[in-house]
């Protein structure tokens, strides 16, 4: 090419590159910012992502009360300041008191400074490996671990009825809001069973072979009442997934009868006296995520409990 | 289901954005430029015909197989492919023998082989603890080793040269000082446990300090620094430690004369633009010259300006394309340090996120001195251009820096999608 012509297309071409280069510098920079939208979306919908497990409070003090749960993500640090991961405002916990790292060998434990950790023996500990159902002290907090991750350190906790409760599963679910924790002050949660004590709770499931009659089903409370009664803090807006009705059919006429109106709460408060019954139809059992058109589902001796399997 | 509505905008949120009409446009402009040198002069230039075909498959076939291996941001892989493709098509433009272009593009298939590796190697990288002591000696004995094998160039004494080739150790090492810091300051450790890091951070400063190499000097500086906040969140110690090194910076000037004839030159190049400020005025000269879109590709005289290959290609840069091309370029390393920073926002745990924070403030770092140094913003120091300026060692290591990036992403995006993929168990049990 010669040089003229050359110096035509050059000169022609620097337009183009320069309006190759905002293209592109607009088109990333969409890119950028969508997905930081879309990153600072799934960190707020999803708060509890990477969460390994929780720390359920035995023995509790000051704010820190019996049954609370804290997540525990993989890493992170124990004290009563605002920055901890695991907040234990409690007497004897100190602002820093520890940190805690997930290793492919289980929970592994430090302490801070002058801050003290104890295992299940009372032992003081500068380092610790925890498994699933390990009980450490922390000042005067006791709690156990539970792990939701495999791990090579041996549970030393029996699973069973641990995991079988109902507000197990709002672990992993979606929460969008994270509201301060308000510990119910009407209610004194009853000291809780050690844990590796615990049995499953009764069922509270109708018996398949129930009588078709107008007997209304009862619910036990469990025999372990009141361990996971306090909500744990990150278990909110709970009361109203876990509200249902008990209903009975009428095989003659098709009609449902309401014979309990019970809440979550039911199961581990103080039993109230029966809803009085009602003998309106239903079209739908009262789940506010449902989708409100649905039309009802008959079936014979229902219990429309969002556990039940 | 409401609830499930809300596990589909998260995996909604999971899901990058297309990346389809970035790459359209980045394989377009290498493409045409490389074309566009082919028929520069008299004859067909077959090197620039190679590039013209060789630059758009091997980012668009590295672009789409990336992907298939691992999970990883690929538009921070299609950045610094087009940040590398413009490196190699303007040394082909300004460079006079066709040697260092054709280098530089060796230099760059041992890179991607290098970025490859940087994403396996953090994917693999486990027992980072443990390995820390070993790579505290490693990167030592690399940075020494100039001082005793090692020859001078451009006033400092920071390459080795062995089986003929050059080499920079205290380029290679960044990510290896990164990655050290990283495991030093993880998981807040108060400051008397960070002590050990940060004296392994002053011997490395000292070793570079006695070496005159002050560019990387300041890089590993400031690196320190900033990590340090970013992993204690401790104002007052980073403040402290930022006054301790602008007091060694004043101890510096006052001591050192060639320290001081730069900062002079900074202040005032005119005052002698034949000998000292002879740089600094052809870099400015050569900015102004360009305008807004620039001489034109291969029009312009950039070989007026010294090192203009290496740390004042972006001056070069700006004479052949323009102030717009160069703006862009600009935003284009701030769009890269922006999506590092999502990067180590989403990691999980402390040493990947100050991995990633360390990778993207080293880029920023290095951008910002240079250009502030081109452009008479900053005093003038030796380090290059990321990912464009003439050079093996820095293209390698800034691209390994940049696989380790993409790791940590790739390694972010299954962590969600295994929390999206137990949501929707525990949903699925509830029902």
């Amino acid at each position: 090419v010669s040089g003229g012509l050359y110096e035509i297309i050059a000169l022609a071409a620097r337009y183009l590159f320069a309006a190759l280069m905002v293209l592109i510098v607009i088109r990333a920079w969409k890119i950028t910012i969508v997905d930081a939208r879309r990153a600072a979306m799934l960190r707020r919908m999803s708060p509890e992502t990477g969460v390994c497990g929780e720390f359920l409070i035995l023995t509790g003090n000051g704010k820190v009360r019996e049954g609370m749960r804290f997540p525990v993500i993989r890493e992170g640090m124990i004290g009563s300041s605002g920055k901890a991961d695991v907040r234990l405002r409690a007497n004897g916990v100190h602002r820093t008191h520890a940190y805690f790292e997930l290793t492919k060998k289980g929970l592994r434990l430090r302490d801070h400074a002058s801050a003290r950790i104890f295992n299940a023996r009372g032992e003081a500990k500068r380092e610790m490996l925890l498994g699933d159902g390990s009980k450490i002290t922390v000042g005067s907090v006791e709690m156990m671990l539970i792990l939701t991750v495999a791990v090579d350190a041996p549970a030393e906790a029996p699973r069973e009825g641990l995991f079988d409760i109902p507000d197990d599963s709002p672990v992993l679910s979606e929460r969008p809001h994270r509201p301060a924790y308000r510990p119910p002050e009407t209610v004194s949660a009853p000291r809780p069973a050690p844990m590796h004590t615990v049995t499953r709770a009764p069922s509270t499931h109708a018996p398949a072979s129930a009588p078709q009659s107008d007997i209304p089903i009862t619910r036990e409370a469990p025999a372990q009442d009141n361990i996971f009664a306090p909500r744990a803090p990150y278990a909110r807006d709970t009361e109203a997934q876990f509200s249902w009705r008990e209903t009975v059919v009428d095989e003659t006429t098709s009609r449902r009868t309401v014979v309990r109106e019970s809440s979550i709460d039911d199961l581990f408060m103080e039993r109230t006296p029966a809803a009085p019954e009602k003998t309106d139809s239903i079209p739908g059992w009262d789940d506010p995520w449902s989708e409100p058109a649905k039309k009802p589902v008959v079936r014979k001796h229902t219990v429309d409990d969002p556990f039940d399997p | 289901m409401a609830r499930a509505a809300n596990v589909a905008k998260l995996k909604k949120a999971l899901m990058r954005s297309n990346t389809r009409l970035l790459l359209s446009a980045v394989l377009l402009f290498q493409f045409v430029s490389a074309l566009l040198l082919t028929f520069k002069g008299d004859t067909i230039d077959m090197q620039a015909l190679l590039f013209t075909f060789a630059i758009p498959a091997v980012t668009w076939l590295v672009c789409t197989q990336i992907t298939r291996l691992w999970p990883v941001d690929r538009a921070i892989i299609i950045l610094a492919l087009l940040l590398c493709s413009i490196g190699i098509i303007s040394l082909k433009d300004i460079a006079r023998s066709p040697i260092t272009p054709g280098n530089q593009a060796k230099y760059a298939l041992v890179a991607l082989v290098g970025m490859f590796a940087g994403i396996f190697g953090i994917r693999m990288f486990k027992f980072w603890k443990k390995a820390t002591p070993i790579l505290m000696v490693i990167c030592l004995g690399a940075l020494i080793s100039p001082s005793l094998i090692g020859v001078w160039k451009y006033g400092a004494r920071n390459w080795i040269e062995i089986g003929g080739f050059s080499i920079q150790p205290s380029e290679f090492m960044k990510p290896v000082f990164i990655m050290i810091l990283a495991s030093g300051f993880a998981n807040r450790p108060r400051f008397m446990k960070t002590l050990p890091t940060l004296a392994f951070a002053a011997m490395c400063c000292g070793i570079l300090l006695f070496q005159r190499d002050l560019g990387a000097l300041l890089l590993y500086f400031l690196t320190t620094v900033a990590l340090f906040f970013v992993a204690t969140s401790n104002g007052l110690l980073t403040l402290s430690g930022l006054g301790m090194g602008a007091a060694a910076a004043v101890i510096a000037c006052k001591a050192l004369p060639y320290v001081q004839r730069r900062v002079d030159m900074w202040r005032d190049p005119w005052s002698d633009p034949e000998v000292y400020g002879y740089q600094i005025v052809q870099s400015l000269i050569a900015i102004g010259s360009g305008g807004l879109f620039g001489m034109g590709l291969g029009l312009g005289s950039p070989r007026n300006i010294p090192l203009y290959h290496s740390d004042f290609i972006f001056a070069a840069l700006t004479e052949e394309f323009g102030l717009i091309f160069s703006v862009g370029l600009l935003i284009i390393y701030v769009l890269l340090i922006m999506r590092g920073v999502i990067v180590a926002m989403n990691a999980r745990t402390s040493f990947h996120s100050l991995t990633a924070m360390g990778v993207v403030t080293m880029i920023g770092l290095q951008t910002m001195l240079i250009v502030g140094g081109n452009t008479k913003l900053l005093p003038l120091t030796g380090v290059t251009l990321p990912l464009i300026s003439s050079g093996g060692s820095s293209l390698v290591s800034t691209f390994f820096a940049i696989g380790i990036l993409s790791g940590i992403s790739s390694m972010n995006a299954e962590d969600e999608a295994r929390d999206i993929e137990l949501i929707e168990m525990s949903q699925e049990a509830m029902m």
